[in-house]
């Protein structure tokens, strides 16, 4: 940070005299060209000194939010956003039903729930058409009967993310999602994670 | 400070061009104060015309190789 203000603390000095003799001895354009030069000069510097800075900053920010993240995927502190908006027809029974059925029209966007990475995009007969997001530590989210995707496997997403559109694929009947959470493997409740 | 001073504004660098501005300034008014004491005021012109026609083409050098630096930079070339 010092070494940035020295910098163009001294870049500003130097075109401030060229300025002044410049304008002294009535050569006003070259003069104009000077300033040109400095603020230019200026920016560059600016850029090349606080870039450090601003990485290291950077870097600590995505370490606290990599711990936040960490902390809520262990404790579930419903945190994760709905991945559709429209109405819980069906809830969370561990032995018949191993997620949630949100009713909404065909073409309706999906949205993921939360940051991680596309693992599985693919045809399933129960299923239909399904995403499969990998959130770490074990955690993933799963989403289907959907009528279309807008994701590949490998891409990642953050929470928000439109990743596909609600449909009526699959052993279903109707048009819905059905959305399911899974811990090392195993459906939990998906409303202990949801908002 | 001399470091510094080197590093920004020595032959090869940018900022090496504030001075070669001075210098094309200064150099261009003890001409034309010479030519025009000789009375020779179209030289003077001429001069000044000159200078000021050499220093856009030093800045314009300078600019692309300042943007050069700059489009390096934002994409992490740096």
């Amino acid at each position: 940070m010092a070494k940035w203000i020295f910098d163009v603390l001294f870049t500003g000095v130097v075109s401030f005299v060229a300025y002044v003799i410049l304008i002294a001895i009535e050569r006003k354009q070259i003069a104009n060209l000077v300033i040109m030069v400095a603020v230019m000069m200026a920016l560059l510097v600016t850029m090349q000194d606080l870039t450090p800075v601003i990485e290291k900053w950077s870097a600590r920010i995505d370490s606290l939010q990599n711990t936040a993240e960490n902390i809520s995927n262990i404790t579930g502190n419903k945190s994760w956003t709905m991945p559709m908006k429209g109405e819980i027809t069906q809830n969370f029974k561990s032995k018949d039903h191993h997620g949630l059925d949100i009713a909404g029209v065909v073409g309706m966007p999906v949205e993921a729930t939360r940051k991680g990475q596309v693992t599985r995009v693919e045809w399933n007969d129960i299923y239909g058409n399904m995403i499969v997001i990998d959130h770490g530590n074990g955690l993933e989210s799963l989403y289907g009967h959907l009528s279309g995707s807008s994701v590949k496997v490998g891409w990642p997403v953050i929470a928000g993310t439109k990743i596909g559109l609600c449909g009526n694929t699959g052993n279903s009947f109707g048009s819905h999602l059905h959305f399911e959470i899974r811990k090392n493997g195993t459906c939990i409740d998906p409303m202990y994670y949801l908002k | 400070m001399g470091e510094a001073a080197k590093q920004a504004f020595g032959p090869s660098s940018p900022g090496f061009v504030i001075i070669l501005l001075v210098m094309l300034g200064v150099g261009s008014y003890l001409g034309e104060m010479i030519t025009t004491a000789i009375g020779k005021g179209q030289i003077s012109a001429m001069i000044r015309t000159g200078t000021l026609f050499s220093a856009i083409l030093a800045v314009v050098s300078v600019v692309w190789k300042l943007l050069t630096i700059f489009f390096n930079f934002t994409q992490g070339k740096m």
